[in-house]
């Protein structure tokens, strides 16, 4: 493994370039350009402020400042998947002609969509300070969520990459899989309102390793308080056995990937 | 101290998987015992052979021959089953061109990113840069996003990153194939001054010509083995009888190009074709202008009177084929007489090969007196090569004299 992370830093600058393209074929030719990665969840804000704050009642001041603090990460962890999933077989040609670190496609992604995540979280401090909810000392906290987040969607992204090559239908699953987790994550309703009016289901958001971490997005972004430690420390451990064991199997596979895609 | 060889491969031996179906889906996996989804095939068995640091070495073989995968493993690309590759220096690959070009950059930005997925840093590259685009003599274009390119100026481009990664050990898979003759005759020179510098090339080739120029040492794959290893001039040697055994022995058996394809009611049909050069030797490399003979033979099954016999030879240009010559007994209004069950016999296509170089295919045919019905058609049964002398270009020779008056 140590080598492998030894050779992976020495291609730290095609990993560089990768992150770059990816950002840059994403909004190539498109004037508004990084504003579309935007568009999306404000789109999703709106619409579930329109459901669940007007429709449904949900008693959240600034409800739709409290949805973004939930779907900007959500989208980050979705876009990496998904994307990311494919990110070995939609290569082929290269992979099977050159040799590097194949590792470096789903990271590239990863990174990519994270650069995405940190512009947009930019936006929602804006947005913050706007309507009137404030930046609070338990913003300190958001790094190490950044990082816990990292790691989790990084180990998930290998997994799901080397996967798809050996099974196609990966690709399609993940998309179904996804749409459901996004109700099964506590992204536009806070989980003590789970506790209260669904609580024989909670325990399905509490198995939901996201569930902590959104949470706790949720928690130093627009409640102004530091996240539940012991929650959010046990998904830190399964985030960082997620992370070594992606890029375990991924190296394991790794030299056979060229064949089988 | 133990002695450094630039490449080691030792027992080296690999399989690949044959799917049944190329869609390996869950469903399968879950209908299926896994087993029966693949078949595995070892291209390659037991292959040893050592490169001295500054040699050339030839790896040479038939198509299947496993020496594609050889070049793939030792760039590290595929991983070998048993055995192990060992090298010494840095290792450039030119296996395809341009993998890895984005559409939407410019030629400078694509350098970079090319640069970095080859193992520069961007300083390295930086380093480079005006090496690299003075030998794509794209100076003008470098601006311009690649897909407004040419695919001879992507080509050159492509040729001249990976060409100024400046390794130490150059691996190539007939690339010079492509590209128009100029720009073909302007690589090989540059890998000529490799070689003059001290670097260690290998090179996979079925083109003598080139074969003999470059390399002092070569080594025959056969069917994924080892067949020689030897001086360049004693393997092509062995090459040659090789193929000539091969086609002799007639049968579609053995053809994998992509291209083949085999239809007719075999009322006759063609047993083998050889392609001879101007010394009667079966070869798979003509030098453009060369007497040379195609040559099939035929058994007849069931009585045939007066049958047609063809020759298509098409052309391989970027990925596909175009008929570039296509004659028959028909046309010439030749008749070619009976004959009965039983019968065999040799039809011979013998002609001067005025053609540009490239890469051919010859389609040998026996139909009825009409045309109408085909006995047996084997379409783009073999390739060969044509090589030109560098006096002209372009698609035929027409032996101009120049004169000044």
């Amino acid at each position: 493994m140590l080598q492998n992370l030894r050779e992976l830093y020495r291609y730290g600058e095609l990993l560089k370039n990768m992150t770059v393209k990816e950002l840059r074929v994403r909004y190539k030719e498109s004037a508004l350009g990084f504003f579309w990665s935007l568009f999306t969840p404000i789109l999703n804000m709106a619409v579930y402020t329109l459901v669940f704050s007007l429709v449904l009642k949900i008693g959240l001041p600034h409800y739709p400042v409290f949805l973004l603090a939930g779907i900007f990460p959500w989208q980050f962890f979705q876009t990496s998947i998904a994307t990311g999933c494919v990110s070995i077989v939609h290569n082929g040609n290269l992979v099977k002609k050159v040799y590097f670190p194949l590792e470096i496609l789903p990271l590239s992604i990863v990174l990519a969509n994270f650069v995405n995540f940190l512009l947009s979280l930019l936006v929602y401090f804006g947005l913050v300070l706007v309507s009137g909810v404030g930046i609070h000392l338990s913003i300190l906290a958001l790094p190490l969520i950044l990082l816990v987040q990292m790691a989790l969607t990084t180990g998930l992204t290998l997994l799901v990459a080397v996967y798809t090559v050996y099974f196609r239908d990966i690709e399609h699953f993940l998309g179904v899989l996804l749409f459901a987790l996004f109700y099964g994550t506590p992204i536009i309703f806070t989980l003590s309102q789970i506790g209260q009016y669904a609580r024989q289901y909670a325990f399905l958001f509490e198995l939901n390793p996201l569930t902590p971490i959104i949470t706790a997005y949720q928690d130093v972004l627009y409640f102004g308080r530091f996240p539940d430690w012991g929650a959010f420390g046990l998904t830190a451990l399964v985030a960082i056995a997620v992370l070594v064991l992606g890029y375990h199997v991924f190296n394991k596979h790794k030299g056979f990937l060229p064949e089988e895609v | 101290m133990t002695h450094k060889y630039a490449i080691e491969v030792t027992h080296v031996a690999k399989k690949f998987r044959l799917y049944h179906e190329r869609s390996h889906s869950l469903k399968q996996l879950l209908l299926l015992k896994r087993k029966n989804l693949y078949e595995d095939f070892w291209v390659l068995q037991d292959i040893s052979f050592k490169v001295e640091p500054g040699s050339t070495v030839a790896l040479v073989g038939g198509n299947g021959s496993g020496k594609s995968t050889m070049l793939k493993m030792i760039a590290r690309i595929l991983k070998p089953n048993k055995g192990s590759i060992r090298t010494n220096g840095r290792v450039s690959a030119l296996l395809e061109l341009g993998a890895g070009f984005q559409q939407d950059y410019t030629g400078r930005e694509n350098v970079f990113l090319n640069g970095s997925i080859l193992g520069l840093s961007t300083k390295e590259t930086r380093r480079r840069f005006d090496d690299i685009v003075g030998f794509s003599e794209l100076e003008k274009f470098i601006d311009t996003p690649v897909r407004n390119y040419s695919s001879g100026m992507y080509m050159r481009l492509a040729f001249s990153i990976a060409i100024n990664v400046d390794p130490d050990i150059l691996l190539i898979d007939e690339v010079l194939a492509v590209g128009d003759e100029a720009f073909q005759r302007k690589c090989f020179d540059k890998i000529l001054s490799f070689k003059q510098q001290g670097k260690t090339i290998l090179f996979v080739s079925h083109d003598p010509y080139a074969v003999r120029r470059l390399c002092e040492r070569a080594v025959l794959l056969d069917r994924g083995k080892m067949a020689m290893i030897g001086s360049a001039d004693a393997v092509l040697n062995q090459y040659r009888s090789l193929l000539s055994d091969r086609y002799s022995a007639g049968g579609s058996e053995g053809v994998d190009n992509p291209y083949y394809n085999r239809f007719g009611s075999r009322q006759a049909e063609i047993t083998g074709v050889s392609l001879l050069n101007g010394s009667g030797e079966e070869t798979e490399v003509i030098q453009n202008g060369e007497e040379t003979v195609i040559q099939f033979g035929v058994k007849v099954h069931r009585e045939i009177n007066n049958p047609v016999f063809g020759c298509i030879i098409r052309k391989e240009e970027e990925g596909s084929l175009k008929d570039v010559y296509n004659t028959n007994t028909l046309w010439q209004n030749r008749p070619t007489g009976s004959f009965s069950a039983g019968d065999e016999f040799v039809v011979q296509f013998v002609q001067p090969m005025n053609l540009g170089a490239g890469i051919y295919y010859i389609s040998p045919a026996v139909a009825s007196q009409d045309g109408s019905v085909f006995y047996d058609w084997q379409d783009n049964i073999r390739s060969f090569h044509v090589s030109d002398d560098g006096t002209w270009r372009g698609v035929s020779n027409l032996r101009s004299r120049i004169l000044i008056k």
